[in-house]
């Protein structure tokens, strides 16, 4: 063993490398054992020398399986594949292995007919890196810029909100506003209403610089040739004059009156007047337009209008109207 | 050098009689564990034990530093393997045992003479092996042709592998199938197209997508011996 031992060493150290071992039809002819024997040596100390030797020989072990597999390889080929490759139980389970491979990349082919734009580009950046960390930073700009975005829609939804609920409040100002102006123009018309009724129940001319009405109070029997005949004085403002004729007994329910003048002839008339009480006792009032009386002599013809029966004279009251 | 039976006091690397999947498994898809287990040392005995003594002493020839040791100690013994299975061995794992052991006892001769990396005298050693087995076995034991696979064992296979794939990342898994997906002429293109995109040459885009479909493989085996 010795002798061997150091022969060997001899041998390993003096001998160069004669072969291609980067070659992969030798690496397959070594595998299939269709090398001399110092070829095959070159492959063995190749293999026993070279940190990646292994790795690639296994490689080309794959292929080899692979090929085989896809019926590429030669009549020659195959039959050392199968009565010398195959000799070791871990090529043969590597052979099971590779063909439920084949079938797996069979069935991860088939669904993808056309990779979609974003596949590609999810290729593009794994294969690039610096596309990827671009891509990365434009992903972060964007997260970023959505969370602003996000914020500021917020922020103004906030403020609409806001802004909404200040114009509703304003809306239900307006209407009670405009709920009290109708009102006010409710009471307004009725007031007005009320305001030409009482305007119409009013002779229309009057100053408001003198006295519109002028009271004045006769008592009968007096005559005409007295001189203590009452004396209604007219200014040009005077649209009416109150008189009350003094009654000394109130015994009709109503009374007519008659206004004369000198010549007797009758300037105005109110029937069914109703007695009154005043200040001297029981008198009829009535209001006569200071139009119908000019200077001169008047008379009221007082008549007592009986709930039946005849009507009764009851007296004269004489004034002088003066203007 | 010991054909004294197994005792407590022996420590040593078991030849391995089978090449089986869970070893293989541990293999490949537990190194960091079984460097550890190397760390540790305590194989079980068998036809070329070797004690304690004898493995540290292997471990301080590859490197003083015991951890980086336990690195190298694994990346020959996955090497070794690979090459008594390129040579059509059935049981490779043993073979490389085998050759780890012989090694191991020659360190005390070689170690102040040796020159050069001491991978390249394990596979001196190896190339021995190799003759010896074949003076053993006049005719090397072949592999019969790969059965075809029962219809349930390939949903089972395609159901592991699909879930294997799930747990890749997604660019691990884009590019495996990108990488394996077209045919001859086109795949060659398109291997070009895609080493460009990932800036990597050629060589490092087939390192990497080779690396992709191990850990595909590991996690495959598995999920079938975990199913099965």
């Amino acid at each position: 063993m010795n002798e061997v031992a150091a022969e060997m060493i001899v041998v390993i150290t003096s001998q160069p490398m004669k072969i291609n071992t980067k070659d992969d039809a030798v690496l397959r002819k070594y595998l299939l054992g269709n090398l001399s024997i110092e070829e095959q040596e070159d492959i063995e100390l190749w293999l026993m020398s070279e940190e990646d030797a292994y790795d690639l020989l296994e490689a080309v072990e794959d292929d080899l399986i692979d090929d085989s597999m896809a019926g590429r390889l030669t009549e020659h080929d195959l039959d050392a594949f199968n009565n010398h490759f195959l000799a070791a139980p871990e090529r043969q389970r590597k052979l099971q292995f590779s063909r439920a491979f084949k079938r797996a990349l069979a069935a991860a082919l088939q669904p993808a007919p056309t990779p979609s734009a974003w596949a590609r580009f999810l290729d593009a950046l794994r294969y690039r890196p610096a596309l990827a960390y671009a891509g990365s930073a434009l992903v972060i700009i964007l997260v970023a810029g959505s969370l602003w975005s996000l914020f500021t829609v917020g922020e103004l939804q906030r403020e609409l909100r806001s802004t909404t609920a200040q114009l509703a409040d304003v809306g239900r100002d307006r209407d009670d506003l405009k709920r009290q102006l109708q009102q006010s123009q409710a009471a307004t018309q009725t007031l007005e209403t009320q305001f030409r009724a009482l305007e119409a129940s009013i002779p229309p001319t009057r100053s408001p610089s003198a006295p519109v009405l002028l009271a004045v109070n006769l008592i009968p029997g007096i005559t005409r040739s007295s001189n203590d005949v009452p004396k209604v004085m007219l200014s040009p403002n005077t649209s009416l004059v109150r008189f009350s004729l003094a009654l000394l007994d109130d015994n009709f329910p109503a009374y007519n009156v008659s206004l004369a003048d000198a010549d007797s002839r009758e300037v105005w008339s109110q029937n069914k007047v109703a007695a009154t009480d005043s200040r001297d006792g029981k008198a009829v009032e009535i209001t006569v337009p200071a139009t119908v009386l000019s200077n001169g002599d008047y008379s009221f013809s007082l008549t007592g209008m009986p709930a039946s029966g005849p009507p009764e004279s009851i007296g004269r009251y004489y004034f002088r109207a003066l203007r | 050098m010991s054909s004294e039976k197994p005792n407590p006091q022996t420590l040593g690397f078991r030849a391995r009689r089978q090449y089986n999947v869970a070893r293989s498994r541990r293999l490949d898809s537990q190194q960091e564990t079984r460097r550890r287990q190397t760390l540790a040392s305590t194989p079980n005995p068998g036809a070329d034990d070797l004690n304690q003594k004898q493995f540290d002493e292997l471990l301080l020839w590859l490197n003083p530093d015991r951890e980086k040791a336990a690195a190298k100690y694994e990346w020959i013994r996955k090497r070794l393997i690979k090459i008594f299975v390129s040579r059509g061995s059935p049981t490779a794992e043993e073979l490389a045992d085998r050759t780890i052991n012989r090694v191991a006892q020659k360190v005390p001769e070689i170690r102040d003479s040796y020159v050069g990396d001491p991978a390249h005298y394990f596979y001196g050693i190896a190339k021995y092996i190799w003759h010896e087995e074949l003076r053993k076995q006049i005719v090397p034991v072949l592999a019969p042709p790969a059965p075809s696979v029962p219809t349930k064992d390939k949903e089972r296979d395609y159901a592991c592998l699909e879930k294997c794939l799930r747990e890749l990342s997604k660019t691990d898994r884009d590019l495996v199938i990108a990488y394996y997906q077209q045919e001859k002429t086109a795949k060659i293109d398109h291997r070009r197209k895609l080493a460009e995109e990932l800036g990597l040459s050629m060589n490092g885009l087939r390192l990497r997508a080779f690396r992709i479909r191990a850990s595909l493989f590991k996690c495959f085996e598995i999920c079938r011996s975990a199913t099965g």
